[in-house]
C-alpha cells in the first residue's frame, strides 16, 4: 500500500491535529537536513542528534500551544536548531578538541582523518566568532545552499538585511583568516 | 553549494565543513520514535483538554443559554433589571450634575425634582426639616449668584423659597412641645442669617431693587419673628400656623406655590398639627381674619421678640403697631399680588 504523500501545507493543517502519518512524514523530511546542519556546526553526532530532537519536540509544543508555523516549515525547524545551537555555544563556550568514534573510519589513513578534522575544527573556532545571525546565514548559504529568500524566511528578516549580514560576516572571517596567516 | 565569487581561502573553509558522517541509523530510527511517542502523549493531552472545554461549556454556560431560552419571563426581569441600572445610572450623573445649576440653567429643574424626591423620601420630620433648611440656604444662595451675575430673580425661585419656610414651620409645629422650642430654634437662627444675606444684597448688589428680593426679605423677618414667638408661645404659634394653612388653602395660595414649590413635603395638612391645649394668652394673639393684634390686646403685645425691637422700619407690616413692631401672623405672605409694602402699611389700618 503506497503511502500518502501530503504538501507543506497539508503536513501543517494534519501536524496541528496530531496525525501520526503527517508528523512521521515531516520527521522523515525534515530531520536529516537538521542533523546535517547540526553537525555541521556542532561536530558532534551526540548534539546533532540532541539538536534534531529538540527541535522537533519544541516544534510539537508549538502546535499544541496553537503556535506553530503556519507555511514554511523548513525555515522554522531551523530557526529552531539555530537557537539551540547558539544556546549550546554559551553553554560550552570552549571544548577541546577530542577524536569521537564517529570521525574514525578504518578504511582510511589515521594522520590524514586527524589533519582534517583540525582542520575542520578550526574552521567551526573561526565562524563562532560571528555574531549568532552572521553564523546562521553563512552556514544555510554556504554549506546548505539556500537562497537568501530562505535565509531571509528563516531568520525573520528582509532579504537586504540577509545579505548585509552575508557581507559582513564574510568580510569578518577573511580578516579572522588573514590574521592567522600573518601570525 | 553557492560559493561563486568567493575568496579561494573561505571556500576552502566552507569546503572543510560541508562533509559530515552519515547519520547513525538507529539513532535516527530512536529519534523518530521518540518523536511520534510525544506526539502520540500529546494528542491524547490536548484531547483531553478539548473535551473538558466542550464539557465545560455543555454543563456550565451552555445550560444558561438553553434556560433563558426556555424562560421568556427571566429575560423580562434581566431586561427591567438592566433597564432600571441604565436609567438611573444615567440619571444619577445628571442629578449629580445638576446640583449646582441655577434656576436660569436647563438643569435647574432636576436640582429641585432631586429636592423633592429627597423629601419625599424621608419619613423623621426632624431630618426633613434638616434637609428643608438646606434646601432654603440654597433657594438664598441662588438669588446671590443670579444677582451677582446682573441676572433677575425668576418668580419660581422666591416662590420655592417661602414653601420651604412655611413647611419649616409646620414641620416645627408638628413635633412635641420640646423637640419643636429646639427645632424652632435652628429654625430662627437660619432664617436670620438668611435675612442678612438678603439685606446685604439689598443694600449693595445691583439687583437691590429686585421686587422678589424685597419680597423673600420680607418673608424672612416675618420667618424670625413667627418662630421667635414659637419659642416662648408654642400653643400660640401652632395656632397661628394652622391659621396660616387654613387661609393658604382659602385663597388659593397653596395651588398656586404647587406649581413650583416642593410638591410632597412638610405637613401641609391642619390635622399633622396638634391643636393648642389651651385657649390661652396664644390663642388670643390670634385674629382669625390674620390682622395683627391691637396694643395690649392679648398676650401677642407681650412677646416681641429681639427682633421686632430692632427690624427695620422699611419692612414693617403693622403701621399701627408702635416702634415699628411687624405682625407675627404673617400678613406679608398672604398679600395676593405679593407686592411688598415699602412704607411699611399692608393694607391692615388702625
Amino acid at each position: 500500500m503506497d503511502k500518502e504523500v501530503f504538501s507543506d501545507n497539508e503536513l501543517l493543517d494534519l501536524a496541528c491535529q496530531f496525525d501520526h502519518s503527517a508528523l512521521a512524514q515531516i520527521y522523515d523530511t525534515y530531520s536529516p537536513g537538521v542533523y546535517r546542519y547540526a553537525m555541521r556546526r556542532l561536530s558532534d553526532q551526540d548534539l546533532a542528534e540532541e539538536c534534531v530532537a529538540e527541535t522537533f519536540s519544541r516544534f510539537l509544543q508549538a502546535l499544541k500551544s496553537r503556535r506553530g508555523p503556519k507555511t514554511f516549515l523548513q525555515a522554522y525547524l531551523y530557526r529552531i536548531a539555530h537557537n539551540w545551537i547558539i544556546d549550546q555555544y554559551r553553554r560550552e563556550p570552549f571544548q577541546p578538541f577530542e577524536l569521537k568514534e564517529g570521525h574514525i573510519d578504518t578504511n582510511s589513513d589515521p594522520e590524514v582523518d586527524t589533519g582534517r578534522n583540525l582542520q575542520q575544527e578550526h574552521i567551526r573556532m573561526v565562524l563562532k566568532k560571528l555574531t549568532p545571525d552572521q553564523q546562521q546565514v553563512i552556514a544555510l548559504k554556504y554549506m546548505e545552499g539556500w537562497e537568501n529568500e530562505e535565509i531571509a524566511r528563516s531568520l525573520k528578516k528582509p532579504v537586504g538585511a540577509v545579505k548585509s549580514l552575508q557581507h559582513r560576516a564574510l568580510a569578518s572571517l577573511q580578516q579572522i583568516l588573514n590574521r592567522e596567516e600573518l601570525l | 553549494v553557492i560559493n561563486d565569487g568567493l575568496d579561494p581561502k573561505l571556500k576552502d573553509a566552507f569546503a572543510e565543513i560541508q562533509s559530515t558522517p552519515l547519520r547513525n541509523p538507529h539513532a535516527a530510527a530512536k529519534g523518530k520514535a521518540n518523536f511520534l511517542k510525544e506526539a502520540g502523549g500529546l494528542r491524547q493531552s490536548a484531547s483531553r483538554e478539548e473535551d473538558h472545554r466542550n464539557s465545560r461549556w455543555n454543563n456550565g454556560i451552555f445550560p444558561l443559554f438553553h434556560i433563558w431560552k426556555h424562560q421568556p419571563e427571566r429575560n423580562t426581569i434581566i431586561a427591567i433589571v438592566l433597564a432600571v441600572i441604565v436609567f438611573f445610572g444615567g440619571s444619577g450623573l445628571s442629578v449629580y450634575a445638576a446640583q449646582g445649576s441655577l434656576p436660569n440653567q436647563v438643569l435647574y429643574p432636576v436640582k429641585t425634582w432631586s429636592e423633592d424626591a429627597i423629601l419625599s423620601m424621608i419619613g423623621s420630620p426632624q431630618v426633613r426639616l434638616s434637609f428643608q433648611l438646606n434646601f432654603s440656604d440654597r433657594r438664598v444662595a441662588e438669588m446671590a449668584s443670579l444677582l451677582a451675575n446682573g441676572k433677575t430673580i425668576p418668580d419660581g425661585v422666591e416662590s420655592r423659597l417661602q414653601s420651604e419656610l412655611d413647611l419649616s414651620l409646620e414641620l416645627t409645629a408638628g413635633m412635641d412641645d420640646a423637640q419643636a422650642i429646639q427645632h424652632l430654634g435652628q429654625v430662627r437662627q437660619r432664617a436670620e442669617a438668611q435675612f442678612q444675606t438678603l439685606t446685604m444684597l439689598m443694600s449693595e448688589g445691583p439687583g437691590s431693587t429686585d421686587p422678589l428680593l424685597l419680597m423673600a426679605h420680607v418673608r424672612l423677618q416675618e420667618q424670625i419673628q413667627l418662630a421667635s414667638m414659637g419659642e416662648l408661645d408654642m400653643p400660640g404659634f401652632r395656632l397661628q400656623i394652622r391659621q396660616r394653612i387654613h387661609n393658604q388653602v382659602g385663597s388659593g395660595e397653596q395651588t398656586s406655590r404647587s406649581d413650583n414649590g416642593p410638591q410632597t413635603p412638610g405637613p401641609r395638612n391642619l390635622t399633622d398639627i396638634p391643636a393648642p391645649s389651651r385657649t390661652g394668652t396664644g390663642s388670643k394673639s390670634i385674629n382669625p381674619k390674620g390682622t395683627p393684634p391691637s396694643p395690649g390686646t392679648g398676650a401677642g403685645s407681650g412677646l416681641m421678640s429681639p427682633l421686632e425691637k430692632n427690624a427695620p422700619t422699611g419692612t414693617n407690616t403693622g403701621g399701627n403697631q408702635p416702634g415699628g413692631a411687624a405682625c407675627p401672623c404673617g400678613s406679608g405672605s398672604q398679600n395676593p399680588d405679593r407686592t411688598p409694602q415699602p412704607g411699611g402699611s399692608s393694607g391692615h389700618g388702625p
